[in-house]
């Protein structure tokens, strides 16, 4: 089965390929929320087309390698895995492309990023989350994976923190509904970035051990 | 110690005591998959040598009841010398010998004073090839019946009727009972063979890649016939097949050079397989 295993290393690569694409995707759409640069903002969602057809392709490709090959063991986990993290991948890119729309609305209003505490640590939690994700679908390394899973809280705590934060300062000024709307969209999307690149470092573990370690509490709760 | 085969119904077979094994990962939202009553073929240490030659060596594993077993493995790996050692076909070859206990029922296959008519009416069997007798179909079903010394006829009719039905082909020769066996299809006459072999009411059936000799019509036939009749019989299936294995088997057990190397559920072997061997042979990277 060396066919297939060619296949399956072109597939992961790819699917290593479109992971950058997302994250420069997110870095770009931060930096462009940063700087008020809606031009900026809005080539990510500009290109945020290419990787929804990469997603399409990749997904074919493992439709095409299910049927052909009918595939066990790890080839079956690899190609599961594949299916799994492109789409979740491809939602990362939707999220960076809503940042990048909501950017006009960043200049219009003027807000300044920098200037709201928690907006850095929101923000280096989630491209940190993001950068050891992607790492993980290339190294399959399972003890990263588990360490990324076990980040998922700090980023929500985060994006928590930032929110109350500018509730907090908007709160007196009657124009400022507009901009907490604003920042409470941006930091919502940084979340689900996160939440998002939690899937993935489960589906690693998955890819790794077989085991689906999605939704454990609730799996081991009886059912009523 | 249970007598040895003196008669079909001197066989103790299941009590109904369920097992139940841990669910396998991949498939935990179905459920732990009950296994039912006290193994029916049990193996320890059971090795069988062709004159100095290993066929098997020192095999140990649990088959339960109402349960399809698949045994894989690449040509030459003593898959089909197990399945044949379960009803003693093996003891049609010179110079046979072997070593450790295959037991059917609690009683010891081995021991010399089995019945060997009567183990083989209790272990049925199927080959890869169809072989009906040259006879009517009727008495092809009806030969075991005979055999088990009934002469009675509407109770034959009876036998001959139950017996193809369970084997999925009574609509399809109900009406030509008397025409010859070897005038049906493939996929009719391997269907004919588990009709024939079930006549005698067997515990066990043992299926030597059954399919291998079948269009992909007549094998998803006896594929389904095989999912029927596990709620009543024990089957063991030697299939080259994985997909087959994958499909039609509850728990599957990987033969390599004469040695179980894993057994495991179905689903396990599938999709993470304990051993590194298991895993190269069912991704088709080895054998």
């Amino acid at each position: 089965m060396r066919q297939l295993q060619d296949r399956l290393d072109r597939l992961m690569l790819r699917l290593d390929r479109m992971g950058m694409r997302c994250q420069q995707a997110v870095l770009d759409a931060i930096a462009a929320a940063e700087g008020r640069d809606a031009g900026a903002g809005g080539l990510v969602d500009e290109h945020d087309a290419e990787i929804d057809r990469e997603e399409v392709d990749v997904e074919q490709e493992c439709i095409r390698l299910l049927a052909l090959y009918q595939p066990a063991a790890v080839d079956l986990r690899t190609i599961c895995f594949a299916i799994k993290v492109n789409n979740d991948l491809e939602r990362i890119a939707d999220k960076a492309a809503g940042i990048g729309r909501r950017v006009k609305h960043v200049a219009a209003e003027r807000i300044d990023l920098a200037q709201y505490p928690g907006w850095t640590d929101l923000v280096r939690a989630v491209a940190g989350g993001l950068d050891k994700t992607l790492r993980t679908i290339t190294t399959r390394n399972l003890d990263a994976a588990r360490a990324v899973i076990a980040s998922d809280p700090n980023v929500d705590a985060a994006c928590g923190r930032f929110v109350r934060t500018a509730l907090t300062r908007e709160r007196s000024d009657p124009a400022g509904v507009d901009v907490v709307l604003t920042l409470t969209l941006l930091a919502r999307a940084l979340e689900r970035i996160g939440d998002l690149c939690t899937n993935i470092a489960e589906d690693v573990v998955f890819l790794c051990t077989g085991d689906i370690v999605r939704h454990a509490k609730a799996r081991e709760e009886p059912k009523e | 110690m249970a007598e040895p085969y003196e008669s079909p119904a001197a066989m103790p077979i299941t009590q109904d005591k369920t097992v139940h094994a841990p669910a396998p990962t991949l498939f935990a939202a179905a459920g732990p998959r009950p296994l039912h009553g006290e193994p029916v073929i049990r193996s320890r240490d059971f090795s069988l040598f062709y004159g100095q030659k290993v066929g098997v060596k020192q095999i140990t594993m649990d088959i339960h009841p109402r349960s399809v077993t698949a045994i894989i493995g690449p040509s030459g790996c003593g898959k089909s010398t197990f399945l044949r050692s379960i009803n003693r076909m093996n003891d049609l070859i010179p110079n046979v010998r072997t070593e450790g206990r295959l037991e059917v029922a609690g009683i010891d296959v081995n021991d010399r004073r089995v019945n060997l008519p009567n183990l083989r009416q209790q272990v049925g069997m199927v080959f890869q090839k169809p072989n009906p007798f040259p006879k009517s179909i009727y008495d092809n079903v009806a030969y075991g019946r005979r055999f088990q010394g009934s002469r009675h006829r509407g109770e034959l009719d009876e036998a001959v009727e139950g017996c193809l039905r369970a084997a999925a082909l009574w609509d399809e020769v109900r009406d030509n009972l008397r025409k010859s066996a070897l005038a049906l299809s493939g996929g009719q006459q391997q269907r004919l063979c588990i009709a024939r072999a079930l006549a005698t009411q067997p515990k066990v059936l043992l299926m030597d890649e059954p399919c291998s000799a079948l269009d992909p019509i007549a094998t998803g036939c006896i594929e389904e016939l095989i999912a029927e009749l596990k709620s009543a019989y024990t089957i063991v299936i030697v299939t080259h097949n994985m997909q087959q294995a994958a499909r039609v088997s509850d728990r599957t057990a990987f033969f390599c050079l004469g040695e179980l190397i894993e057994y495991d559920w179905t689903s396990a072997i599938f999709t993470k397989p304990a051993k590194n061997q298991t895993e190269d042979y069912v991704t088709g990277r080895f054998g």
